[in-house]
């Protein structure tokens, strides 16, 4: 066990440099570079002279494996460079960007899972009756609605008959608790309905396919109480694939909360990306897409141990 | 008098008519055991229909508009009202249905089966296939969908074969994943051991004994998948890197133009919205029903 922890957390690294050699490969082919970019951005057609000399300063006219070895070392050391664009640290931005997104994923998590299971449970349980044909119809209705667009009705809506607007900027939740909480609250709440949506369904075909196992006939055979028998006996064998969907729906959940921060104007590093990618700002999408590809592996990590745990029959050897 | 296996042979050999209506009330039997996949299988229908037929279905030209009509309501000649443009809002919804299936099923096709073949190979092969298989989707996995397919359009570039390619990386190792624990489970089987001890290669197991006893979960990852890409494509083409103009895409019709005119024409927002949430519904409820009737363990029960 513990050296299968050891192996997968070394394991993190080749893929991180796999990754980051594909992602830093990529942003090298594509026509146009990020002098080029920041030059003619400005309105101006770039001056032969000029380019030359941004591009040295960026460092752009080194050999590509003397740039890519140098950002890599840089990374190595926690010295993530600056924006192309703005010139930000980005080691600051990400400080100050990731707690925000991660808090709204996690928010989302939170409510979906709490709300999510039972639901499926209950569906399950009283399969094919109108409860269970209502409750799947509400939660997959929530499921199919894009986020975006609920995060535009509510816009919409708040304006048109409540005279509300969702709060902009954002604060730290150490700094002001319910001011964030406010802010945060309509990204991860749709979040949140759409994860729900994914995790019920998950629970009640699982549940469903635990409840017709020979051992769930054996336990009420031998006369345990219904609740004993889906409690015990059929959950703790139908939430394996819950779990490994959580653990990918909480990278889903990181990623879903791009489209909000956009629309609820919350810099978070979703966001961020998106800008990134669409003003050529190498150097911040490079060490964005690494440093965020660790911490996913880290969680898929947790994931897997977290079957062993659920599942017995699992080993890792 | 006619026996009854008399009548039953007359009703067998019956004329083509009569076997129509014997398929069209098996069918009703089946709607009215399963509404909500009826309900679904009718929506994929009509939006199959709609997208195969959009050239002549939609009323009037997707891209042309006329400033005298620009941002009218619902009515006789615009049933779903005029953009910003004066473009009819129906005929690009119609049309928009068109390029969402296209991208929708292609990428289903390619990233999902591929990424649940993978899985199953590696899970049941273990050993280093099954680690370098692994380390390529946790490479491919380490980003969440849409910021995957974000960088992948934006480093390839505007376009729908693109767009298609970026989307089905992304199902891809998700694919993989949930094939990949399925198969941890379903390897222990004593069916699988039994299969091994009478010298059945690998290929042959895992073709013969394990795919076909791991169909259900890959219907439901297939059917939600569909519904899936349509949301991501829609996404990718609200933020503005999706499908290109000329085509009208759902999620492009609600970015920009629509949001500055939200609070006067509210259906702008409205319509796009709701028919992506329709198409996505119809895929879930089919695909859930379909996992309700073809997986042998549930039959009957």
């Amino acid at each position: 066990m513990r050296k299968y922890v050891i192996r997968r957390l070394l394991l993190i690294f080749p893929t991180a440099l796999l990754l980051s050699l594909l992602i830093f490969g990529l942003l090298r082919v594509v026509p146009g570079d990020a002098a080029l970019m920041l030059l003619t951005d400005e309105g101006s057609k770039a001056d032969p002279e000029v380019l030359k000399a941004l591009r040295h300063r960026l460092g752009l006219d080194r050999p590509l494996h003397v740039q890519y070895v140098t950002w890599l070392w840089d990374m190595v050391r926690g010295n993530f460079g600056e924006s192309l664009v703005s010139r930000v640290s980005i080691g600051d931005q990400i400080l100050q960007r990731l707690p925000l997104t991660l808090q709204i994923a996690l928010m989302a998590q939170f409510m979906s899972l709490l709300i999510g299971v039972p639901i499926g449970i209950i569906s399950a349980v009283r399969r094919n009756t109108w409860l269970d044909y209502a409750l799947r119809v509400v939660s997959i209705l929530f499921l199919t609605a894009p986020t975006f667009w609920v995060g535009l009705l509510i816009v919409l809506v708040g304006a048109i008959w409540f005279n509300y607007s969702p709060p902009i900027g954002y604060n730290l939740i150490w700094d002001k608790p319910i001011e964030n909480i406010l802010q945060l609250m309509w990204p991860a709440i749709i979040l949140a309905s759409h994860g729900l949506a994914t995790t019920a369904r998950m629970t009640r075909s699982t549940m469903l396919e635990v409840m017709g196992e020979d051992y769930i006939r054996t336990a009420r055979a031998k006369g345990l109480r219904e609740s004993i028998v889906v409690f015990r006996h059929a959950l703790k064998n139908a939430l394996i694939p819950v779990v490994t969907l959580t653990g990918l729906s909480f990278a889903g959940l990181l990623g879903g909360t791009v489209v909000l921060e956009f629309i609820f104007g919350i810099p978070g590093i979703g966001s961020w990306l998106v800008q990134s990618i669409q003003t050529h700002d190498y150097s911040v999408v490079q060490s964005l897409v690494v440093v965020l590809a660790v911490t996913f592996m880290l969680i898929n990590l947790l994931v897997d141990l977290f079957y062993g745990w659920l599942d017995p029959r699992i080993s890792y050897s | 008098m006619a026996s009854p296996t008399v009548a039953r042979t007359i009703a067998v050999e019956g004329s083509v008519f009569q076997r129509i209506l014997r398929r069209l009330s098996q069918a009703a039997r089946l709607a009215r055991r399963q509404p909500l996949g009826a309900v679904g299988l009718l929506i994929c229908l009509i939006a199959l229909f709609a997208g195969a037929l959009a050239p002549w279905v939609d009323r009037y030209d997707m891209n042309e508009g006329s400033a005298a009509e620009r941002l009218q309501g619902f009515g006789i000649s615009h049933w779903f009202g005029t953009d910003e443009q004066g473009r009819d809002v129906y005929s690009r919804i119609v049309n928009g249905t068109r390029i969402s299936l296209y991208i929708a099923f292609f990428s289903i096709a390619l990233g999902t089966s591929s990424g649940y073949l993978l899985g199953i190979v590696s899970g049941y092969l273990g050993g280093w296939v099954d680690m370098i298989l692994q380390r390529i989707m946790d490479a491919l996995l380490a980003l969440p969908a849409i910021l995957l397919a974000l960088a992948i359009v934006a480093v390839l570039g505007a376009g729908v074969d693109k767009l298609i390619f970026a989307i089905s990386i992304t199902f891809c190792p998700r694919a993989a994943r949930i094939s990949y624990g399925v198969v941890l489970s379903l390897k222990e089987n004593v069916y699988v051991d039994a299969a091994r001890v009478i010298g059945a290669s690998p290929m042959r197991i895992i073709f013969r004994h394990i795919l076909p006893n791991s169909l259900a979960p890959y219907l439901i990852l297939a059917s939600v998948g569909l519904g899936g890409a349509i949301l991501l494509e829609a996404s990718l083409s609200f933020l503005g890197l999706g499908v290109p103009p000329p085509h009208p895409s759902w999620g492009r019709m609600l970015s920009g133009a629509a949001q500055q005119h939200a609070l006067g024409a509210p259906w702008l927002v409205i319509v796009p919205g709701a028919a992506i949430m329709v198409l996505v519904l119809g895929f879930n409820f089919f695909g859930d029903t379909m996992r309700d009737l073809w997986d042998p363990k549930l039959r009957g029960r």
